[in-house]
């Protein structure tokens, strides 16, 4: 019975449209306009595709290059303003302690003048 | 498939006549073939068959193989311009009535054998027609086209895994209905 039906089936192949339809739905095909929008769209939408993977590769060498010279540049003055800062403080103690022992120096002698006036008047 | 197919789609998506033109006397017969054994009227056949070549003309612009034969695209667009033909017309003319309207082409056999084929296939077309559209696609694709599954699958858009079942089932369905018809 299965191969029988399938036998019929088969035979069907030899079904073919007519010569005059063939020639007739050419002709109408090929008469017919192509409707433009597809292929712009097309392009567009080729384009945007485009676009986007030339944005991304950008994106993603920029964040390379970036990540390769970001952190040294920042490392690097980093380590520049700490040596300045260094320097600074460095200069700042030295001032502070020059300005102590002047201070020092001259209270040590009005202190020492006072003393002498308050013994002569004893 | 045919020789250089790729070029000619590219060809004929450019807008070349002349490789649309290899491309349509490759394919109208199997497609129109496919048509007719669902519409059963040869002029509706024919006409269908025209607007899916003329969409696919239209449409190449935009077609994308994605790894699929182009006549998947072909039976996928047919498949569609049936099912359109169906919605709008549902008062379809039984089989039954259609006596004699086979369009064979003439072959060596005597008349009398092709009466009897012509009888024959009539009544696997009636029960064919019993069948739901999937399970009719996948029938007349697979013994009266030859596809490969996978062609098939790309066709009605569903896993080859689906299509044997769809398979299985037709033919036992064609089967019960045909064993109903004769007894």
């Amino acid at each position: 019975m299965e191969n029988e039906i399938f036998k019929i089936l088969e035979s069907a192949r030899s079904i073919s449209p007519s010569a005059e339809f063939r020639e007739r739905s050419r002709r109408l095909i090929f008469a017919s306009t192509r409707p433009k929008n597809a292929s712009i769209r097309e392009s567009f939408f080729g384009n945007f595709k485009l676009g986007l993977t030339v944005a991304a590769a950008s994106f993603a060498i920029l964040a390379i290059v970036g990540n390769y010279f970001y952190p040294k540049s920042k490392e690097s003055s980093l380590l520049a303003n700490s040596r300045e800062l260094l320097k600074e403080v460095e200069n700042l103690d030295f001032k502070i302690q020059l300005g102590e022992i002047r201070y020092l120096d001259t209270s040590a002698k009005e202190i020492a003048a006072l003393l002498k006036i308050i013994e002569g008047a004893n | 498939m045919l020789e250089g197919e790729e070029k000619l789609i590219k060809g004929a998506s450019r807008g070349n006549a002349g490789d649309f033109d290899r491309l349509y006397s490759h394919y109208i017969a199997p497609i129109y073939r496919f048509i007719y054994m669902k519409v059963t009227h040869r002029q509706e056949a024919e006409d269908l068959a025209h607007e899916v070549f003329l969409n696919a003309w239209q449409g190449l612009p935009s077609y994308q193989s994605r790894g699929f034969p182009f006549s998947s695209w072909l039976y996928q667009i047919a498949r569609n311009k049936v099912i359109d033909y169906y919605r709008l017309k549902k008062n379809v003319v039984g089989l039954d009535a259609l006596g004699g309207m086979v369009d064979l082409a003439k072959t060596e056999t005597s008349v009398e054998t092709e009466l009897e084929n012509n009888l024959n296939l009539e009544k696997i077309k009636a029960a064919i027609h019993k069948l739901n559209h999937d399970q009719q696609d996948v029938l007349l694709m697979r013994f009266v086209e030859e596809l490969s599954y996978k062609e098939i699958s790309a066709a009605i858009q569903k896993s080859e895994g689906a299509v044997r079942l769809i398979h299985h089932r037709a033919v036992k369905e064609l089967k019960k209905l045909l064993n109903g018809a004769n007894s």
